[in-house]
Order: C-alpha cells, then structure tokens, then sequence
C-alpha cells in the first residue's frame, strides 16, 4: 500500500486548464460514486480542489493503476483529456506525497507564499471526503497533520503575517494610523471598478460613515447603496474631505482633482487627528506634494506596491522556517506511519504489559522473602505469556496494507496507550517466540 | 523585617526581569499567553515593591527616598505604577517592554548598591513629606515615560510617511494609540506635578514660620524648574484638549520638556543651591 498524489496546479498548468479541471463542490459526490468501483484498489482517497489547483490524495494497493484509475475518472466526469495526455500533471508517492500536502496547508506551494486561505480548504477536502465515506485512519492522520503544520507555519513564523495584495494594503496602512475605522469616517471620489473593490475592502471593516462622490451622481448613490453607505454631489467634495480621515481617489480624470493647497485648506477645517489619503488612480488624482503635508499620509499605486513588495520579501524570508517545520512534521507523521506494522505493535503491547507487571511487583515485592520472589517473578513471566499469547497470534495475522489492518493497528495503540515509537527505540528484532511458547 | 526586606531586595529585580522577559515575548510574537501573564506578573511584582517601600518606611521611619540608591526603587516602582495605569486604560501591551526595561535597571541599581539611611532630617519623617515626594517623583516619572512614547509617535510617524513596512510598522501599536499613550502620561505627569507643587507652597508656609526655612520658596531653584515644567507641560495639554495641535507636535513637546526636565534637573542638583538638598 501507497501513499500517492496526483495534481494539477498554478505551477503545471494555465488557468483555463485548471478551470477545465476543477471540481466544484456539488460535483465531487459524483467523483467519490465513480471511484467506488475501484474501492479494492484506492483505498481511502480525497480531493482538494480550488482555483490553484487540484489534487487527488490516496491511499492505494498499486500506485501506477490507482493513477490510471484516478486519471480517467476526472477526465471522463469533466469531459476533458487533461490528466490522460499527462502534459499539466505530477505525482508523487510516500514521503514526498506527506511532504508536498504539508508544504501547500503551511502556503508554501501558494501563488501567494503564505495566503491563509488554503489552510481552511485543506479542511474543507478532507471534511467532503469524510462525508463520502472516501477516507480511513490514514488520510484522518495525514491532513489532520497536515492543518497542525499548516497552523504551526503561521502562528510560529511569519509567512501570513503583512498583505501581499495592493487594496489590502491601503487597508492596513490605514490601520497602522487611525486604530480602529469603525470610528473613521471613510470617503471614496470615484465609482469605477476599481474604486469600488478598495471601497469594499474599506466597507469590510464598518467604518464610521462611508461617502461616495462621483462626477455622476447616479453611480454614486448606486455604488453607496451597495457598500452600506451615503452619496454627495461631486460639488461638495471639499466638505466631504473635511469630514473625511481615509479618503480613496480612483477617478478617471487626466489631471490631479486634489492638490496641496485644496488639502490644506480641508486640513484646517478638520479635527486634530490624522488624515489617510489612498491614490489608485492611474494618472494620479493627488498630486504628490499633497503627501508633505504634516499629518496627511498619502499611499498612491506605487507606495502601495512597494508595501505590498516589502511584505512579499519578509514572507520569503521566512521559507527556511517553515520548510523546518514541513520537515519536523512529515518526520513525525511518519514515525507514526512505520508504527503501523504488526512487529512494533507487538513489541509495545508486550513492553506496556510488563511495565505494569513491573510496578506491581516492585509495589508487592517487600510482602516476600527472597526464595519467594522468585517463583513470583516466574510466575508473573508464565502469566503474561498465556495472557498475551492469543492477542499477538492475532495481530501477526492482520495483514498491515490493508486498511481494515491498519484500523486494527491503530485501534490497538489507542486501547492500551502504546507508545510504539519509543518501543521501536528500544530494541530491534522480532518479538521473542520462544519466550511466549515457554509461558505457555 | 529586615529579613523580609533583604529577600524582595533580592526577589524584586528578579520579577521585573520576568516581566521584561515576557514583555519581549508579547512584541516579538504577540502571542495571547504572554499577554495575559505578562501583565499578571507585572501586576505582581509591583504588589510585591509596594510591600518593600512601606516596610521600608515603617523599619527606617522615612519614605525611602534620603539616597540615591533608595530614589532609584521608588522611580522603578513609579514607573511600573504608571505603565500598568496606561496598560489598563489603553489596552495596549505591545510597548511593555520599553517601560520594564528601564524599571529592571533601576531595581537592580537600588537592589545591588542600597543603603538604607537611618538618621534623615527629621522633615523627612513628615507624613506630608511622603505625599509631597510621591506625588512629584510619579509626576517627573509619568512625564518620562510621555517622552518614550513621543519618541515612539516620532519613530512610526517617520516610518509611515516614508512607506516602511518594517519592524516598528509591525511591532508597534498605531499611531493614534501611541498619542494617546503620549498624552495619557503627559496628563498623569501634570497632575503629579500640580499635587506636588500644591502640597510643597502649603507646606513651605508652614516650614517658614518654624524657622526651617529661611527666606522665600519660590525662588528656589527646584521650585522654580517644576514650575517651568509644570507650565510646559499644561500647554502641551491645552495644545491637545482646547487648541487642537497635531499630535506630532504634542508628542515632540514631550519629548523637548523632557530634555528640558533632565538637563535642568543635572543643573539645579549639581551647580545651584537648593532647599530640596536634605542630605
């Protein structure tokens, strides 16, 4: 048995072919119904699908024919020839499948180095893989490891940490200055595309009041409906950037609409605090000379930018950091992997029986003279033997690759607490037969 | 007693270092635990100094202030009293460990060379003496801790102006907190310094017609800074709450009145005579 994944993302393929290739939500019940056929096959099996990519994670007896199977499966429900002809795929086995998962839950495999996004996908596949009874003991442990590494990325490096996209940024400059803008007022000139998606991302944080004014005051009354707000006249510009501490320009006008001197004057009129102005306009709508003012803070496209580049750069420099943490992780997981053979199982259920048996007798061991104790010692030896002797008959029985063994092997472990990565430390061999065959 | 008072000697640098420690945890990681024990041991700790300064008082019969080594825990303890005020009021806990910093240096300066000075004035022994010291010594330390602050405003003010995104853009809080940090401590500082001046003419009326002192107070130099100081810094408040000035300018006046405050404290302390000399 394998693990393997089989996938198609932003670094193998364009956009169109990952658009072709992804699995909506409501179409992946489909997709788990038509690799029921091949249960013997791909054991536990689960899809993560998202604009960047998507991604086949298994459990399986023969790797070759599982990714056949897999392969023709997508390509036959979407209708396409994408994963057949090999040209947009990549796969991988073993610890290099463990390996690639918990690079891209930590947002390493991101377009975005680091997006947080990602991380609640991861769950949301395994969850829908869950709910069609695709998965066993093994994938659960896989992207449940998977999220903690993910989750261990962020909170101990800082490779989520700053926005890495331009409106976000005019977001956060604005709350470096301003503390909280649901006490701001929010002023937006312009009621265009893009003037709209920084406004929503300004909407997103309730400000205080929001204000559109537009040439067109139409558009205006219409994009402040839709974000919650109020529209003026394109006349009383000047008082509304009195009342205005963010203000967003994204007009198309040729020349600026906003000098120094027009600033100033609202400046004067305004309360004590600071003013934050965003320029996202492309000619510029502020002139630069406005960003000298005392106590006016100016970001245009190219600030912006630069803020959003700073952010790029910190997150890669946090790679090293989290590629620790992706290594630590596999490892871990699989220690517990190599755990599911029937030998260490043995060997801890043996090692956790005679701990006990051991601080029984030494608890007992002062109620005996010397002649005694040994025969006790024999005694306690004879009665693991028998008592253990039919459970490891048993577990030499279960066959460790399928997955009905594995959820032996694992129940197991969990019943009685064995610590089976510290037994294999311990010791090397098989367990002692002969020892069981003296005690019985 | 004595006992007692060696050991928080001993305990007292200890638990700042702790706080200190725990306070870098919160701005380098911002992490939730530390933020919580951060301010609990803080907390503690200054419960633990304010236990030392009263039986401190009680075996020596003195607010411990008769030396510099005494001075140095009181300003620490000042210190600390005034960033968990600020703490509290605020919610900000990003800037803790500029303020433990500077209170760990001045305990383990007290802990390592204090003396504790049994035979004072007998003027020291008044219990209008340990309001009039208190009150002034939280006041110029308030007024120290505004300057940190002006000085951080100063910091990220240039930062975002510039386009930066780095370390003091991450670690600091945002501009408007840091004013109202700034100002807080500004506005304790000057009610400290008004009880202190209020409290100090009541009483050099009384210690005049006892024949302590001699001639008129309010030409004593120390006297005379605080009042400069005082006025300085009540217009720094008129500037925020009547005049509406930008917080830039208000957090560089701290930071000017409180190089004012040190360099003209050097000067009164070590070239002109004052009345406030006790030792």
């Amino acid at each position: 048995m394998e693990l393997i994944v089989l996938g198609v993302s932003h670094k193998t393929a364009s956009a169109r072919i990952r658009d072709e290739v992804h699995l909506h939500p409501d179409e992946m019940g489909e997709f788990y119904s038509r690799l029921k056929g091949h249960w013997e096959l791909i054991r536990e099996v689960a899809v993560l699908s998202t604009c960047n990519r998507t991604e086949f994670y298994g459990f399986v007896k023969d790797r070759a024919d599982a990714d056949q199977a897999l392969r023709e499966a997508i390509d036959e429900q979407k209708g396409i020839s994408h994963l057949s002809n090999g040209k947009y795929t990549y796969s991988w086995a073993g610890r290099e499948t463990v390996r690639h998962l918990f690079r891209v839950a930590s947002g390493l495999d991101s377009l975005m180095v680091g997006e947080s996004q990602i991380l609640g996908q991861v769950r949301d596949a395994f969850e829908v893989a869950d709910r069609h009874r695709a998965t066993g003991a093994l994938l659960t442990r896989l992207f449940n490891t998977a999220v903690h590494a993910g989750k261990r990325a962020r909170t101990e490096t800082e490779i989520g940490k700053g926005t890495v996209s331009v409106a976000h940024a005019a977001v956060e400059m604005a709350q470096k200055i301003l503390d909280r803008l649901e006490r701001y007022s929010v002023l937006v000139i312009g009621a265009g595309e893009t003037g709209a998606l920084v406004a929503r991302h300004f909407a997103d944080n309730h400000p205080k009041v929001l204000t559109v004014v537009n040439r067109t005051f139409e558009r205006a009354r219409e994009l402040a409906e839709d974000l919650g707000g109020r529209a003026r006249p394109w006349e009383e510009m000047d008082g509304a950037l009195v009342d205005a501490q963010v203000i967003v320009t994204a007009t198309g006008a040729r020349e600026p609409i906003i000098d120094a001197g027009r600033m100033a004057r609202a400046l004067k009129r305004s309360s004590r605090g600071p003013k934050v102005v965003v320029d996202i306009s492309n000619p510029r709508n502020v002139h630069p000379n406005v960003g000298e003012l005392d106590r006016l803070f100016l970001y245009d496209l190219d600030a912006l930018e630069s803020i959003a580049d700073q952010n790029r750069a910190r997150r890669r420099r946090e790679i090293p950091k989290v590629e620790g943490i992706v290594v630590e992780e596999v490892d871990r997981f699989l220690a517990w992997y190599e755990s599911l053979d029937m030998v260490p199982v043995i060997r801890a259920l043996r090692g956790r029986f005679q701990e006990i048996a051991d601080k029984e007798m030494e608890r007992q061991v002062k109620n005996f003279d010397s002649a005694d104790r040994e025969a006790l010692k024999e005694y306690t030896r004879a009665l693991l033997n028998k008592l253990l002797h039919q459970p490891t008959t048993r577990i030499r029985g279960v066959e460790p690759s399928s997955a009905h063994g594995i959820h032996k092997l694992v129940a197991l472990q969990e019943l009685f607490e064995l610590d089976v990565e510290s037994f294999q430390r311990g010791e090397d061999g098989e367990p002692d037969e002969d020892e069981e065959k003296k005690g019985t | 007693m004595q006992t007692a008072l060696q050991l928080l000697n001993v305990l007292l640098p200890l638990g700042y270092l702790l706080a200190a420690l725990a306070y870098l945890v919160v701005f380098m990681e911002s992490s939730a635990w530390a933020k919580t024990w951060a301010t609990r041991l803080t907390a503690s700790v200054a419960g633990a100094h304010f236990l030392y300064l009263l039986l401190a008082t009680l075996a020596f019969r003195h607010v411990p202030v008769a030396n510099a080594w005494e001075g140095f825990t009181f300003i620490a303890f000042a210190m600390v009293v005034v960033y968990l005020v600020l703490e509290w009021r605020w919610k900000d806990k990003a800037t803790g460990v500029f303020l433990l910093v500077p209170v760990l240096f001045f305990q383990i300066l007290s802990s390592a060379f204090v003396t504790h000075t049994r035979e004072v004035d007998e003027i020291l022994r008044s219990p209008l003496f340990a309001v009039h010291v208190t009150s002034a010594l939280l006041g110029y330390v308030a007024l120290s801790v505004a300057a940190v602050y002006g000085a951080m405003y100063a910091l990220l003010y240039r930062e975002l102006k510039k386009h930066r995104v780095g370390l003091i853009f991450r670690r600091l809080p945002n501009l408007e907190t840091l004013s109202r940090l700034n100002m807080g401590a500004v506005l304790f500082g000057w009610v400290g310094l008004t009880l202190a001046i209020l409290l100090g003419s009541l009483w050099a009326g009384e210690l005049t017609s006892t024949g302590w002192l001699e001639g008129t107070f309010y030409t004593d130099p120390k006297f005379l800074l605080t009042l400069i100081l005082w006025v300085l810094y009540g217009l720094t408040l008129g500037g925020r709450y009547l005049f509406r000035w930008p917080n830039r300018h208000l957090a560089y006046l701290s930071l000017v009145a409180f190089l004012l405050m040190v360099s003209s404290s050097l000067a009164v302390n070590l070239v002109l005579r004052s009345f406030h000399q006790f030792s």
